[in-house]
């Protein structure tokens, strides 16, 4: 079946069905972008892959950038030149972007500038679950949060608008929740680019510091306007659930959502004071709003941000009014929220019910776990393999990084000894090559590599750091869905680019001798490995297979011929299983079989199989 | 009035596309509708779920015991998420079983059916299980079982729309081979009848 679809569809004033991420999309060609840049991360990866499946069509610039602070420096690039310009990526890569947020906000902007930032609570697909609205206090970016597809679309538009009225960049922070939901969107006229981009000389442009103390102060007083502006803003509105109250929630985000069901379901009379515009918060609608109620529940997910400036405003204004919320215990700071939490939440603040009730375990049943797990025919399998066979009776210590590659971490392989972020492997391994006598394998994937791995060779090369770096090269930035990065002969449009050589940038680093294995070929790898454990200086392995997926798709057919067990030579040892992890060979009790409907072909069980029992079915 | 779906399998198993069909449905029949689905790591080889949701509804998300309909793509996938039906709900589940690799590893055996259906009618009355793989073999296209399950929710009558706009929007979505797939929701729809019909006539 068809996985995505194009934001093209509808006509103006018609309904679409459109995923959250597809809706901002949608609501930048709406606004007349010009450029559009993103590094893929889930919950972010569909606002980039719509557009750029659009972009030649529409008529705007699009790439998948190296990383996210390359991606804000393009976008900023296009906005000084006036021009409207978006770019996306997951809250983590908001943590790369920022060296060039915090400082934007002093520069200001010229053309309209949207960032939007996908947050994912409850570390749903990633190793935090960071609230990148605190990113809003600390730039001094002006943030929208939508709380359905359709806002989602509606605060783009309004994002730029806003964006150029105050000379700032604006920020959109959704959830894995708002991306990750599909609704009917009402949509509007897609518009081109119309203006002349040029580029004003006599703009201060530039942070040296006399400016950049200047800047500052400008700072303050575009805040002190978006404060006005938030006041005044449609996005921040009330919702009477049943009769007038005086009770009230003031909720943004998916948090809204959860407020407003669970408030019908307990049949409570409550105000919702929705907070779409959310940094700054529009102070004078939230004073008038604690002065008509008793108590009012905070609901936001995450830090307790609104809930620690909302009791400010009501002790400075002295406003007698009972805040409820994470400083009350009626919630957690931890994970996402959702119907039950509210229901409980609401029921020990409104209803005198008890306190607690928590959310109960998720598997009742003591049933086998399913976790995720590589792909059969997945290459990365392959080298982890071979990794453990050339590495037996030693003990290497494995950094590891951030990709399909992570999954490495979990049986059989268990080569993930530390895990960070986006590129660390190295530097951490560099660290430990200086600390212990023990070999150090780390692994990086190759858009990881391109993303922010670089530095970290560099580093190792000029400070004679010794460690073997395996760059698990299939081609693709797998996990996110398969966008093309630095490293790819094709661009976004999948047009032919230039491929920016693995073997020729780590030679041009100063790498002695880069190795390049097949992990298919384990013969090889292992013997490859296993001399490279001898070098005394940094060791750059390159194990190059296109992602199976991939090649499947371009291919519209498996990698190989399928394998079997004969079941007259398996001696049941176990190697395949417990050496291969592959989910197309399972083991019941003592019964051995490789599912047809899975396998793809790539003869690696063949190859690991003491006995020969696996082969292609005769 | 709300309806609430809860679609659960493994990644792979196109419970995207799948939600997207009860999605259409909605266009066709003018009515609200939310999807929350799981995209990224969780979608390689894992536990994967989705929520369809009619309605004046705000959120995607589906609380314990409000599902009126369990789409169970899997049947270890079925028992684990058993708690979202509400009494009056129905469970169809394709009994079509994925082998986790925790049973390989840890050389425990994979539930038996049996004992699957019993955690789940221990949630619901109607449990339609039977093999939805087997039977998209029939219009010899496999890939067609998701849409034999299509045909099989069509049969609960949980959600306000005709046969014909089921058809309409398994044509919205899906690709190629649309008559295997039209065939396959008929076989789905007939044998999930039959099963409820006797379902009722048991009580």
């Amino acid at each position: 079946m068809s996985r995505m679809r194009s934001i093209l569809q509808g006509k103006p004033g018609n309904d679409v069905l459109l995923l959250g991420n597809e809706a901002i999309a949608r609501g930048a060609i709406e606004s007349g972008i010009a450029l559009a840049t993103t590094y893929p991360g889930t919950p972010a990866s569909e606002i980039g892959d719509s557009l750029a499946r659009i972009a030649s069509d529409v008529g705007f610039y699009f790439e998948y950038s190296v990383n996210e602070k390359v991606a804000l420096e393009v976008a900023i690039g296009a906005s000084l030149s006036g021009l409207r310009a978006i770019t996306s990526m997951k809250h983590v890569g908001v943590n790369v972007a920022a060296d060039a947020l915090l400082s934007l906000s002093y520069l200001g902007i010229n053309g309209g500038l949207v960032l939007v930032s996908a947050d994912d609570p409850a570390c749903l697909s990633s190793q935090n679950e960071q609230d990148n609205r605190y990113y809003s206090r600390f730039a001094g970016v002006p943030m929208l949060e939508p709380s359905s597809p359709q806002e989602c679309l509606d605060m783009v538009k309004i994002a730029f608008e806003l964006s150029e009225q105050l000379s700032l960049p604006v920020m959109i922070r959704t959830t894995t929740r708002i991306s990750h939901s599909t609704g009917l969107v009402k949509v509007g006229e897609v518009r081109k680019n119309a203006r002349i981009p040029a580029f004003d000389k006599t703009r201060e442009t530039i942070l040296l510091p006399p400016i950049a103390r200047r800047k500052h102060s400008e700072l303050l007083l575009k805040l002190d306007r978006a404060r006005e502006l938030s006041d005044s803003s449609a996005l921040n509105r009330t919702v009477k659930v049943g009769d007038a109250s005086p009770l009230g929630i003031i909720a943004s985000s998916a948090g809204f959502n959860y407020s407003i069901e669970a408030s019908q379901d307990l049949g409570l009379n409550v105000d919702i004071l929705k907070i779409g515009f959310s940094y700054p918060l529009p102070d004078e609608r939230i004073i008038s709003f604690l002065k008509t109620k008793k108590k009012v529940l905070i609901v936001e997910e995450l830090e307790p941000l609104m809930e620690k400036e909302i009791r400010a405003l009501a002790e400075v204004k002295n406003i007698d009014v009972e805040i409820l919320g994470k400083g009350t215990g009626h919630f957690s700071s931890l994970y996402e929220y959702n119907l039950d939490i509210l229901a409980s939440a609401l029921s020990c603040a409104f209803l005198d019910g008890k306190p607690g009730v928590k959310g109960a375990d998720r598997h009742p049943d003591d049933l086998p776990q399913r976790p995720p797990v590589m792909c059969p025919g997945c290459p990365h399998s392959a080298t982890y393999y071979a990794v453990k066979i050339a590495t037996r009776g030693l003990k290497p210590i494995f950094p590891n990084d951030i990709g399909c590659y992570s999954l490495g971490a979990e049986q059989p392989f268990n080569m993930g000894d530390a895990m960070l972020c986006m590129g660390a492997s190295m530097g951490m391994a560099e660290g430990l090559s200086k600390t212990l006598p023990d070999p150090i394998i780390a692994f990086i994937g190759d858009s990881t590599f391109y993303h922010s791995g670089m530095p970290g060779l560099v580093n190792a090369i000029h400070n004679r750091h010794r460690f073997i770096l395996i760059i698990l090269d299939n081609k693709t930035t797998a996990m996110t869905g398969h966008q093309p990065h630095p490293g790819s002969n094709v661009n976004s449009q999948g047009e032919p680019a230039p491929a920016v050589s693995l073997e020729k940038t780590a030679e041009g680093f100063g790498v002695e001798e880069v190795r390049v294995i097949d992990p298919y070929d384990l013969k090889h790898s292992v013997e490859v490995i296993k001399e490279e454990l001898e070098r005394k200086t940094v060791s750059v392995i390159i194990s190059r297979r296109a992602c199976a997926l991939i090649e499947m798709v371009e291919h519209g057919k498996i990698l190989g011929t399928r394998r079997s067990i004969d079941k007259s030579v398996c001696k049941k040892c176990g190697t395949c299983v417990e050496g291969l992890g592959c989910p197309a060979i399972s083991r019941q009790g003592d019964e051995y079989t490789i599912d047809e409907h899975l396998c793809v072909g790539c003869s690696v069980c063949d190859q690991i199989c003491p006995h020969k029992a696996i082969g292609v079915r005769k | 009035m709300r309806t609430n779906i809860f679609l659960a399998g493994v990644g792979g198993q196109g419970i995207l596309s799948f939600a997207r069909v009860l999605g259409e449905l909605a266009l066709i029949r003018n009515m609200n509708v939310l999807i929350g689905e799981t995209h990224g790591m969780a979608q390689r080889g894992g536990s994967v779920t989705a929520t369809i949701r009619y309605g004046e509804v705000y959120s995607p998300i589906i609380g314990i015991g409000r599902a009126d309909l369990l789409v169970g793509f899997e049947p270890l996938e079925s028992a684990r998420y058993a708690r979202i039906l509400s009494p009056d709900g129905i469970a169809i589940v394709n009994t079509s079983r994925i082998i986790p690799y925790s049973v390989s590893a840890q050389k425990t055996k994979y539930p038996d059916l049996e004992d699957l259906l019993a955690i789940i009618r221990r949630y619901s009355r109607i449990v339609v299980a039977f093999d939805a793989t087997r039977e998209a073999e029939k219009v010899k296209f496999p890939l067609a079982a998701n849409s034999v399950m299509v045909g099989a929710v069509a049969a609960t009558m949980k959600i306000d729309a005709s046969q014909d706009d089921f058809k309409k929007a398994i044509r919205k979505v899906v690709p190629r081979k649309i008559k295997e797939n039209l065939d396959a929701f008929d076989i789905g729809y007939d044998i999930a009848k039959k099963i409820i019909e006797a379902c009722a006539r048991a009580e």
